[in-house]
């Protein structure tokens, strides 16, 4: 052991908004806990790609918090589920997260469509389901959703809410810090060893050792690895690609009310249109299934010509005027699935959360949550903690800590959620709130000082916590001004800063540097002076150009 | 406490636009201008526009963007301007909210606006419709022209060694021979159409001179990265007619920076929050031979109405609009007779959008597609003939009072007729 970074009762590995989640619930205890994870910050693989929906009634899965007598074909989500239903409002309180409760609506272009759809509506309806609503009445559709596609025949709104993704994962991380959880960054984990004289794990990193006395492996796609790693090999990871579009809010704000998906012959369809709390419409999605053991594709995010034109061209037959020239930009990520070894060595699809005590040692929990994984984290956090007991883990007669903070100050728009009144005491009190630096979504250098100061270390970390550069723009204004805030107050120059860690630099070099030695070569560059034309024509033309437009050259 | 203040005139920007206007209308006989800039200090974009190309047609000089700018903030000494102050709000009743570092929340209710936000870069996502969407990695080494131009010339960092850079315009051309001045290697500029989006004047000087290849009807596939989110390089293809790529004609380029410059769209999200009518084939607000929009009082004057050619040129109409700001707060300017003028074969778009006979009206278009031996010809009152024309060099067309008066129709209708120097 050269190198110990950390020594704690419980490590997390992952921080998506299973490990985040997780790891808030045991800074309610008075223990030494912490955070592995092996980017720059927090949420940056699946849960920053996820569509944000939260689902209140689960009807994709086939269940219902209080429903009785229903079978339920996968006993520990539907646990989670209906924990976090109940846990949801609260916490989000708690946490100071926005989210849009704006329903779902569910379309259907034909009337084989229309048939299934209605026994869709029966099945929720029998399910219990409130605030339902069927209607084939096209008056009733346009009122629903003006700019919808005159083809639908028919449709049904079903009451959904929706976050935004990343923000409950920075949420959740916050107040595990605020309540004295520590974080590893960009330190994957190498090798997990047992040790049994200490009692405890000896986590290898890339930045050094861990001990641990238990391990929650949270890591997703690269939870099978970490859990090989102790002898543990009955599962392995399965991906899918899904490409995204995001419209500009200044476009489209308002044009669509719902999520609005299409619902066809043979169930939910594909491509979805998403109304964002910020203003923007976000369009999905093309599926791309990744080939099993292709494990660099599943930290793949790259999008595709085909898969971004395919959700153009099926959102756009949802709503025809959907303006796509207003798209600022695309997005793809990966979404979880899973393949257990059943009996026979043969790997079989998993539905079900694999929540589990390892059978290779109690102490090391693998948690691992592909669908819906973000409307069932506060759910799996519970249910973790339980199995950690069931392992030996002592959560103190006292259970929760006294001086647990279950509350996180907001941080995002802070300022242009603000009335005039509050900007002006708050520019008062701190004149950085005066600098708008985003002037998209109005955000000032107070809140990316203030993100800095709560973990962010990259650009990217900036925007999911900020929304800087997330506007029409991208960043034109912005970016480089981050940048060097972000220089600034993490006391670096430019050129470490990244974008998102690993070599993802922006500024590669200082402009002297790359200067040295060209110098040479840039004089036999220079030598042309003299315009050169391919042709005759074109001569012509440059010099009527010139008359044109300048009096004296 | 909330600052509350009625000055004659406020205007919003402080570039080419922004500051030539001030000037005006001060020496217009305005008593109060006050010019609002959200940068660290004044000029806008063109401190960072270190290159030549400046004041040709205004000074009559050869300048770069930074001394042309200078000239302006120099003469608007005495003019008030808060920097580091950014417009939060416009309504239609001129109301203007402006949260300033030093001032704090100042609400504005000015005689008259003048906006001169000028624009914002076309982003990635935005490169999409028939060209389709531009593909691939997502992470660093992919930027917009202008960013790559502040972080070389005002920071003092170049984003790396071998560029590719999407797109023909302006600002692309130009930081490719800045690249390449700096020790970078430039690989080629890439360009869907069949010929440059920017000036030709550009093509030659930065492209050509510096023996930077231009691949025309070309466009970029896919952009590589590794798997720590930097770019390796971009797979280019050659496009059809209807801007189709061509199977097997995929071509890989070892870059590790992309620069996008694929055009610019007018700043408008405070004239939507004000209601401000906009032209849906310029992006700007609706303006008349005034720079007047549809709501009174507010004026629009240079790169937020439409895209100009020139900052010259910005600061040229800016002028007139200012005039005519002062003209409307002294209570002369009334509203008029509305004659439209609208674009007609082969014109992309005409700016202004309405105008009266009685004063003379400067008129700018961009044709549609590259065109030799072209004449345009407005409504039956003027005609020109270009040899060559084509959609990145703006026409200007100055029309007096007495020309217009030989219009007989209800509206002016431009349109430009040529041989295709492509076919289309």
């Amino acid at each position: 052991m050269v190198n110990l970074l950390d020594k704690v009762d419980v490590l997390v590995i992952g921080g998506g908004v299973e490990g985040c989640g997780v790891l808030r619930e045991l800074s309610k205890f008075n223990h030494d806990i912490a955070l592995l994870e092996k980017n720059e910050d927090v949420c940056f693989e699946v849960s920053k790609a996820a569509d944000g929906l939260l689902l209140e009634v689960c009807h994709e899965v086939g269940i219902r918090p209080d429903y009785k007598g229903m079978v339920m074909k996968t006993p520990i989500q539907e646990r989670c589920l209906n924990l976090s239903m109940f846990k949801r409002k609260t916490l989000f309180r708690c946490l100071g997260i926005q989210y849009l409760p704006c329903g779902k609506f569910l379309v259907a272009f034909s009337n084989d469509a229309l048939t299934q759809l209605k026994k869709c509506y029966r099945k929720m309806q029998w399910m219990g389901i409130p605030d339902l609503e069927f209607t084939t009445d096209q008056k009733r559709i346009k009122e629903l959703e003006p700019n919808i596609s005159p083809k639908v025949v028919g449709g049904l709104i079903v009451p959904t809410d929706e976050v935004y993704p990343w923000e409950m994962v920075i949420a959740l991380y916050e107040n595990a810090r605020q309540n004295g959880a520590r974080a590893h960054f960009g330190a994957k984990a190498i090798n997990v060893i047992w040790q049994k004289d200490k009692g405890n794990f000896l986590v290898e990193t890339e930045r050094g050792d861990i001990e641990a006395g238990y391990i929650v492996n949270a890591a997703q796609f690269g939870a099978a690895e970490i859990a090989r790693m102790i002898g543990d090999d009955h599962f392995m990871p399965k991906g899918t690609r899904e490409e995204f579009i995001i419209l500009a809010e200044g476009a489209c704000k308002g044009m669509i009310k719902h999520i609005v998906r299409e619902y066809g012959a043979d169930g939910l369809g594909k491509c979805l249109i998403i109304p964002a709390p910020d203003g923007e419409l976000f369009l999905g999605r093309a599926y791309e299934g990744i080939e099993d053991g292709d494990v660099e594709a599943l930290h793949e995010t790259k999008t595709t010509r085909g898969g971004i034109q395919f959700v153009a061209e099926q959102t756009l037959k949802i709503v025809p005027s959907l303006p796509m020239s207003a798209a600022i930009t695309t997005y793809a990520g990966n979404v979880p699935g899973l393949r257990v070894k059943d009996k026979n060595g043969d790997w079989i699809p998993y539905s079900d959360y694999l929540l589990e005590n390892s059978e290779v040692n109690p102490r090391f929990i693998n948690c691992v949550a592909p669908a819906y994984g973000l409307s069932a984290a506060p759910g799996i956090a519970t249910y973790i903690v339980e199995l950690l007991g069931r392992a030996g883990f002592d959560i103190g007669e006292a259970r929760v800590k006294e001086n647990f903070n279950p509350i996180r100050p907001p941080l995002l728009r802070r300022f242009s959620s603000a009335s005039n009144e509050e900007r002006d005491g708050l520019i008062v009190e701190d004149s950085l709130y005066g600098h708008v630096v985003c002037e998209c979504k109005h955000v000032t250098e107070a809140e990316i000082v203030e993100a800095i100061r709560r973990g962010a270390t990259t650009y990217q970390g900036i925007k999911f916590r900020t929304h800087a550069g997330m506007g029409e723009c991208q960043g034109g204004f912005c970016k480089p001004r981050v940048h060097a805030i972000l220089a600034r107050e993490l006391g670096i120059p430019q050129t470490e800063v990244t974008i998102k860690g690993g070599t993802s630099i922006e500024a590669m070099f200082t402009s002297k540097e790359l200067l040295k030695g060209e110098v040479e070569k840039l004089e036999k560059r220079l030598r042309h002076v003299e315009p050169r034309f391919d042709s005759e024509e074109l001569k012509k033309s440059y010099e009527d150009l010139l008359k044109r437009n300048w009096r004296k050259r | 406490m909330i600052k509350y203040r009625k000055p004659d005139l406020l205007v919003l920007g402080s570039g080419p636009a922004g500051l030539a206007a001030a000037i005006r209308a001060k020496e217009a006989g305005l008593k109060e201008v006050v010019v609002i800039e959200r940068g660290e200090e004044l000029g806008g974009i063109l401190p960072q526009c270190i290159h030549h190309g400046f004041g040709y047609s205004y000074f009559n000089e050869i300048l770069t963007g930074s001394e042309y700018v200078s000239r302006f903030i120099k003469k608007a000494g005495d003019i008030e301007s808060l920097t580091h102050s950014t417009a939060l709000e416009l309504s239609s009743d001129k109301t203007v909210t402006v949260a300033s570092a030093k001032e704090g929340l100042i609400q504005f209710r000015p005689k008259a606006v003048i906006l001169a936000m000028g624009c914002l870069e076309r982003p990635r996502g935005a490169v999409c419709g028939t060209i389709g969407f531009l593909c691939g990695m997502r992470g660093s080494g992919i930027l917009t022209a202008g960013i790559a131009q502040r972080m070389v010339n005002i920071e003092g960092y170049i984003p790396g060694k071998r560029f590719l850079i999407v797109g023909s315009g302006d600002i692309g051309m130009t930081i490719a021979r800045r690249f390449v001045l700096q020790g970078a290697e430039v690989l080629g500029v890439v360009e869907v159409l069949p010929f440059s989006s920017g000036l030709l004047r550009n093509e030659i000087e930065c492209l050509r001179d510096f023996s930077i290849p231009i691949w025309l009807s070309h466009t970029v596939l896919d952009i590589h990265g590794n798997t720590f989110g930097r770019c390796e390089g971009a797979t280019i293809v050659e496009v059809d007619r209807e801007m189709r790529p061509i199977p097997g004609t995929e071509e890989r380029i070892d870059c590790d920076t992309v620069i996008l410059s694929v055009g610019l769209i007018p700043l408008n999200k405070l004239p939507m929050i004000a209601g401000i009518e906009l032209n849906p084939l310029t992006g700007g607000p609706i303006i008349d031979e005034c720079g007047q929009t549809n709501v009174a009082g507010i004026f629009a004057a240079g790169n937020v109405v439409h895209i100009h050619d020139t900052a010259d040129e910005v600061s040229r109409t800016s002028e007139d609009v200012a005039e005519c700001a002062a003209e409307y707060i002294s209570g002369k300017l009334k509203r008029r007779e509305r004659i439209p003028i609208k674009p007609g074969k082969n014109v992309r778009y005409v700016v202004p959008n309405y105008f009266s006979k009685d004063r003379p009206v400067t008129i700018l278009l961009r044709v549609s597609w590259a065109f030799n031996d072209a004449v345009i010809k407005v409504g039956n009152i003027f005609k020109e003939s270009y040899p060559h024309i084509r959609p990145s060099e703006q026409v200007k067309i100055t029309l007096s009072p007495e020309a217009l008066k030989k219009l007989e129709d209800k509206e002016l209708v431009i349109s430009c007729e040529g041989r295709e120097a492509v076919p289309r």
